[in-house]
């Protein structure tokens, strides 16, 4: 009971830390808006004269398209560079000496991250876009279920990505570089940009070989019917392969990396 | 019984040679070049439950490569840290439960929120019961006079506040062991005062073990018995506090703003067979080192004053460096 209510404490004193800048997080939740509204009147363009394209038709693409921009705007900032600030000024010192395990404080404190996100910019954004743009609803409940569950498996897959490229800094002691790359590699490879069946055939082949799709791509897949019922199930296992793999990869990595700190200054 | 044991701790630190100009830059790219440092070098002590030590050395020393091997936060190159039967860079975690820390320059505090949340959040992360966070927190609220400060977030605080909520917030969980990194640095003499009242009343109360590094020879003075002097990564003392002022400190240096200093002066200056020697001297400022175990501070007066007029005095004591060099001399 105490484990639980730890993390329960944890989590929302993040969220506290991170609405205590009002100002901030009004601003989020309008760029939300308008990010959604951009996007819509780009695809809008694309469109002009066409009824599809790839076999996807103009809502269906809108819908696409505006899901996968909530969703990467919740990696795309991320808590490597949170790490590797700390790494940089030397303050991770108190970050090891929190009563938790590292990397599962750093994932306590992304949740709160993730949850001020999607109430704020997420789900406001997604809101309205089904109400001005006539979002393609879930196909059904189930689906709709589904497609949760595949998200949160997506929202901890990236999570291991960000903490990989934020331990990475350990080494570099500069986060900025890693971080570029970081957002190239998840805008292109996750299905950000464009829907997955948009890339050539051998782009897809590396693509169906590396988890970033699971954190993009499946998730929207699923909400959108794209993937046949009877494969749902075995996507979602696909899907927590990954998250475990990169949960041991992850944790064999920042064991060696703890050992090279250096807490600079002090 | 022993809960702090260092055992041959030795910690080596590679860092990376920066070669000049833009030749140099690009070789350091390809080819980087290491130079080995030993921060820390082969080192042991014990301290017991409830003890409070003083560890001290000049900068660059290894002190805090020391206390962050102990915390856990430094893995050591070699030897081993044994913390109340835990390893702390082993045993992350659980070390972690029972130990507070404060360094100086950093704050553990959340920089955005009102500190009392800092505070109840500590509480449920180290599954305080709520009746001994009330009691400490009343207690250390008295102590520190924090009532102001609690509902203030962290950024908004001075230092001095910072530090005084800092310092609270490392005892709070009844730690066993609290680690005080150059808590004092840039406080001012009252505040200070207060800190080192808390962390003596602390200590009656809890029996918490302590270890402080600091410059301010009057912190260790106050709050320690033990102290350990580190000197280039080695142990160079280890012993009470009183021991070695008594055979070290006792050398004051003393500082008059004079005028009319009369010609008289100087010839006494080079027949001088008093136990004092004269450090520096013009004609607004005479500057002495005498031995307070030989003669007082009035007895240096009065001779000085036979040959001018004094405005003003100050005293200093011996700093830590001072004490340290001295102690190499002999």
């Amino acid at each position: 009971m105490q484990k639980v209510a730890k993390i329960i404490e944890l989590v929302k004193m993040r969220i506290k830390a991170n609405v205590a800048y009002s100002a901030f997080m009004w601003s989020y939740l309008i760029v939300g808006i308008i990010q959604v509204v951009i996007f819509y009147f780009i695809w809008t363009a694309v469109y002009a004269g066409k009824s599809s394209i790839n076999g996807f038709t103009l809502k269906q693409m809108i819908t696409y398209i505006i899901l996968s921009r909530i969703l990467v705007s919740q990696v795309s900032w991320g808590i490597n560079i949170f790490i590797s600030t700390k790494i940089r000024d030397g303050s991770i010192a108190t970050d090891l000496l929190r009563p938790f395990d590292f990397q599962f404080y750093i994932y306590l404190l992304r949740t709160g991250d993730l949850l001020c996100y999607f109430l704020i910019n997420g789900i406001p954004a997604f809101l309205f876009s089904i109400v001005a743009f006539g979002l393609q609803a879930p196909t059904s409940i189930t689906s709709f279920v589904l497609f949760v569950v595949s998200l949160l498996i997506g929202v901890t897959i990236s999570f291991f990505v960000e903490f990989f490229v934020g331990v990475l800094s350990f080494y570099s002691k500069n986060g900025w570089g890693l971080q570029y790359t970081k957002m190239a590699v998840l805008d292109f490879f996750s299905g950000a940009m464009v829907p997955l069946a948009f890339l050539p055939g051998w782009l897809n082949k590396i693509v169906n070989l590396l988890p970033f799709k699971d954190i993009i791509y499946t998730p929207i897949s699923i909400y959108m019917g794209v993937v046949p019922d009877d494969q749902v199930v075995k996507v979602l296992v696909r899907q927590t392969i990954w998250l475990f793999a990169l949960l041991v990869f992850t944790r064999i990595f920042y064991k060696i990396a703890v050992r090279k700190i250096t807490v600079q200054g002090g | 019984m022993s809960i702090i044991e260092a055992r041959n701790l030795c910690k080596t630190f590679k860092i990376a040679k920066n070669r000049e100009g833009l030749k140099g830059n690009l070789l350091n790219l390809i080819k980087p070049e290491y130079e080995f440092k030993k921060a820390v070098n082969n080192i042991n002590f014990k301290i017991g439950k409830g003890e409070m030590v003083g560890y001290i050395g000049e900068n660059g020393a290894g002190k805090s490569t020391t206390i962050k091997m102990l915390t856990g936060i430094l893995t050591p190159t070699s030897g081993e840290a044994i913390i109340n039967g835990v390893v702390p860079y082993k045993n992350r975690v659980k070390n972690n439960m029972q130990i507070g820390v404060v360094f100086g320059q950093r704050t553990q505090l959340w920089w955005d929120t009102p500190v009392i949340e800092s505070y109840k959040l500590i509480q449920k992360m180290y599954e305080v019961p709520i009746a001994t966070y009330r009691k400490n927190l009343e207690m250390f609220t008295e102590l520190l006079e924090l009532e102001p400060l609690l509902s203030i977030p962290v950024r908004q605080l001075s230092l001095g506040q910072k530090m005084r909520c800092e310092i609270a917030a490392s005892f709070l969980h009844n730690p066993k062991i609290v680690y005080l990194d150059e808590p004092t640095v840039g406080l001012d003499i009252f505040i200070k005062d207060k800190m080192r009242e808390f962390v003596k009343t602390v200590n009656r109360e809890n029996g918490v073990t302590v270890i402080l590094t600091s410059h301010d020879l009057r912190d260790i003075e106050e709050i320690c018995s033990r102290v350990i002097i580190i000197d280039k990564g080695s142990i160079a003392y280890d012993g009470s506090v009183d021991e070695i002022k008594n055979s070290l400190g006792a050398f004051r240096i003393i500082e008059f703003k004079v005028r009319n200093i009369n010609k008289e002066f100087d010839a006494f200056v080079i027949n001088n067979n008093y136990p004092f020697s004269l450090l520096s001297m013009d004609s607004y400022k005479i500057k002495i080192k005498f031995d307070g175990n030989k003669m007082t501070a009035a007895n240096v007066m009065d001779i000085v004053s036979q040959y001018c007029e004094i405005v003003d005095i100050t005293i200093q004591e011996p700093s830590i460096e001072s004490i340290v060099k001295e102690y190499y001399k002999k």
